[in-house]
């Protein structure tokens, strides 16, 4: 086993500095199989290098399920994703997200600007039924967006500093693909959990599972990608599961309608068309 | 005929395998005093439908609206609340059509939401949305690095609505007073401006951010969305001169104008960690208020001018938002209103106005349902307003809400004049 530890002076492809994106967007991975023997860190950076588009366009289905009195129940949010990615400058992505189901929120849109410097972010909000733009305040990091069982820390992902990591073991995972298993300890007070344990395929260096742990070290929640799919140079986790493991509720993902490289100008990314996002 | 317009552009479109998209609801909603008046105080069916046609550099988009009142009075509605035509190059932007144009951000209260007038016939029981009126107006906008330049030239006045005689929801308005002798007051209907280019109206904004604040500073010259009264002549008659003692009378003919007034604002809002601090400065060069009709100068009953005052009039807000966990948000507003060359007479007896409210909201049932409280409170007339609503999403289309409002204060006052009116409503609303 291995430790190891982000050196911020270390030279860096522009793309290794990106973020390591779970869950949502995440995983947009390929990689080349390696021999040799890997530090936590060297498997984390392998998974920050993949290919990275410049912008991506996708439509997520959110099914949300959890059970009362024994009984099943199955609700959907669906909402259109505008992403833009910057490998050099003040910001680290910028996106725009708008609400298409349920319909009474239909046209709701947010915009959310972050930044590689860690400033906090900037956020606003488009609410149709008052016409009118509102700045937010940068949301409880460990707040679950939209009732599901993500947080907004799990959707804007991590930048590979913010952690340390340790290579903890080896375990097939479904369909009996071999997997490294990374502990990540977050080494600044900015995260809402106390350590995340992943797995990583050896053959493509992709995220196949990860699993939430308390500031008390307690499994809470278990992400399982559960669908891949490689569009052109990318690869997308287009299905996931979340789920809790105290309430037993769950949260199915679904990614659908993805565009890379759209050529989405930056003043796609602003006010003006927060307004004016067709309902 | 704009009908027949609309529906050719959207067959063209279809033909032309443009972009469309659509979106509506339909609406039930009761509202019922708790008076104990067996009547009801509000009942609306409303079926809203919003389209977009896309074809690029060109956007088309309408938004039509059916209501029927089911309780008297029953006012002719316009269908097409917006309209409007956009062409986008690059950074540069052109409506031209019927729209909304929002310069303000107040939660309940307008305060640099100046562009479009408000139709108060309800007072501020209909959706947000439904309160402004469109305008048929220009709009072009240039953008550039994160910064925007805004131009609006609104092509024809249109004034805001008020409630009709008869309707709970209708001001107090003195029909007759008393100087010593009953007057009776005849209004005359107010006057448009003539729809001719000088008569236009225009503004100009500027937007961008500073220093992680978002900052607008705005000017408009349009005319006041209210008329303004002016006393035109007053007949004295004397009756019954054959007896001793003599009987006067009078009618007092009042005519109504829209008078100009200029305005320039200013708006930010800054995020301090979990907390947005936001306001909005508004202030206007020679304001036009109405004079009491009673104070009006007959006779030399009173010393001022029967025409209406001008006066500087500065209203701001300050306001506070705060996100909670689950969803929770509250906001604090304080609004403070002045006339600045204030005298007394005039329909506003006050130089001041303040108000204060406050918005609380959150979810439940992993945003299902929804509730929200919503406090205004008038500080120096003593009255107010307070909601409670509560929605709860039954599927993925169908929405249920319930709630109430109840006002208090003396009658002459904003909120008090309402007092009878408090009501207990139900929504139903099918969202497509």
């Amino acid at each position: 086993m291995c430790t190891g530890h982000y050196d911020a002076s270390k030279s860096m492809n522009p793309l290794n500095s990106r973020l390591i994106r779970t869950a949502l967007g995440c995983v947009l991975l390929i990689g080349v199989i390696s021999a040799e023997d890997f530090s936590g860190l060297d498997i984390m950076e392998k998974v920050a290098t993949q290919p990275n588009p410049r912008s991506s366009v996708s439509r997520i289905k959110l099914t949300l399920i959890s059970f009362r009195r024994g009984k099943e129940k199955r609700r959907v949010r669906e909402i259109i994703r505008y992403q833009k990615f910057y490998s050099s400058g003040k910001f680290r992505t910028k996106s725009l997200i708008q609400f298409s189901k349920p319909s009474d929120v239909k046209g709701t849109a947010f915009l959310l600007w972050r930044y590689r410097s860690g400033k906090p972010d900037d956020q606003w909000l488009f609410l149709p039924a008052l016409g009118q733009v509102r700045r937010i305040a940068s949301r409880e990091r460990s707040g679950n967006f939209m009732g599901t069982d993500f947080t907004y820390e799990d959707l804007s992902g991590w930048a590979i500093g913010d952690d340390s990591y340790e290579l903890i073991g080896e375990e097939s995972v479904s369909e009996k693909i071999p997997c490294y298993i990374v502990r990540a300890v977050p080494e600044s007070g900015g995260s809402s959990y106390g350590q995340r344990i992943v797995w990583v395929d050896q053959e493509n260096w992709l995220i196949k599972k990860i699993e939430f742990y308390d500031q008390d070290k307690e499994l809470f929640k278990v992400l399982t990608i559960t669908h891949k799919e490689k569009s052109g140079d990318y690869w997308t986790a287009d299905g996931m599961i979340m789920e809790n493991i105290l309430t037993r509720h769950r949260t199915m993902m679904e990614i659908s309608d993805v565009k890379y490289d759209t050529g989405l100008r930056d003043d796609y990314f602003t006010e003006r068309f927060l307004i004016r996002m067709d309902p | 005929m704009i009908y027949r317009v609309w529906l050719f552009i959207i067959t063209s479109t279809i033909y032309l395998q443009a972009q469309s998209t659509y979106s509506g609801f339909f609406q039930n909603w009761t509202a019922l005093p708790v008076s104990g008046e067996s009547r009801l105080l509000f009942q609306r069916n409303q079926i809203r439908f919003n389209v977009g046609l896309k074809q690029v550099p060109f956007r088309l988009y309408a938004s039509f609206d059916i209501k029927g009142e089911q309780v008297a009075p029953r006012y002719t509605e316009e269908i097409i609340r917006e309209s409007y035509l956009e062409i986008l190059y690059s950074g540069l932007e052109v409506r031209i059509g019927k729209q909304y144009v929002v310069w303000g951000n107040a939660d309940a209260v307008f305060v640099n939401d100046v562009v479009n007038p408000l139709d108060m016939r309800y007072f501020l029981i209909q959706n947000f949305d439904d309160i402004r009126i469109g305008l048929p107006m220009v709009k072009p906008s240039i953008y550039w690095k994160g910064w925007s330049l805004e131009g609006i030239w609104i092509l024809r006045f249109e004034p805001g609505k008020v409630a009709e005689k008869g309707s709970p929801w209708q001001s107090p308005r003195n029909d007759s007073i008393n100087v010593g002798f009953p007057v009776h007051i005849q209004w005359e209907e107010p006057v448009l401006p003539d729809q001719k280019i000088k008569n236009s109206e225009v503004g100009l904004r500027l937007s961008g951010m500073i220093l992680g604040t978002d900052f607008s500073i705005q000017i408009l010259n349009s005319y006041q969305d209210q008329p303004l009264n002016s006393l035109d002549s007053v007949i004295l008659v004397q009756e019954d001169p054959e007896v001793d003692t003599v009987f006067v009378s009078g009618e007092m003919w009042m005519s109504r104008h829209y008078r100009r007034s200029p305005w320039v604002g200013l708006n930010f809002s800054r995020p301090l960690r979990s907390l947005v601090l936001r306001g909005e400065l508004g202030y206007y060069q020679n304001y036009w208020f109405n004079v009491s009709p009673g104070l009006l100068g007959i006779d030399g009953l009173s010393s001022i001018s029967p025409e209406p005052h001008p006066s500087d009039y500065l209203k701001m807000m300050l306001g506070i938002d705060v996100t909670g966990p689950f969803g929770m948000r509250a906001s604090l507003q304080y609004i403070h209103s002045e006339i600045v060359d204030f005298v007394s007479g005039l329909e506003m007896e006050n130089r001041l106005e303040r108000l204060a409210t406050l918005l609380l909201s959150g979810y439940y049932l992993e945003g299902d349902g929804d509730f929200s409280l919503l406090v205004l409170v008038d500080q120096l007339n003593k009255s107010g307003m307070i909601r409670t609503s509560t929605g709860y999403r039954l599927g993925e289309k169908i929405r249920l809400d319930g709630g109430w409002d109840i006002f208090w204060g003396n009658a002459s006052s904003r909120f008090g004049q309402y007092d009878r009116n408090d009501y207990l409503y139900f929504k139903i609303t099918y969202s497509f």
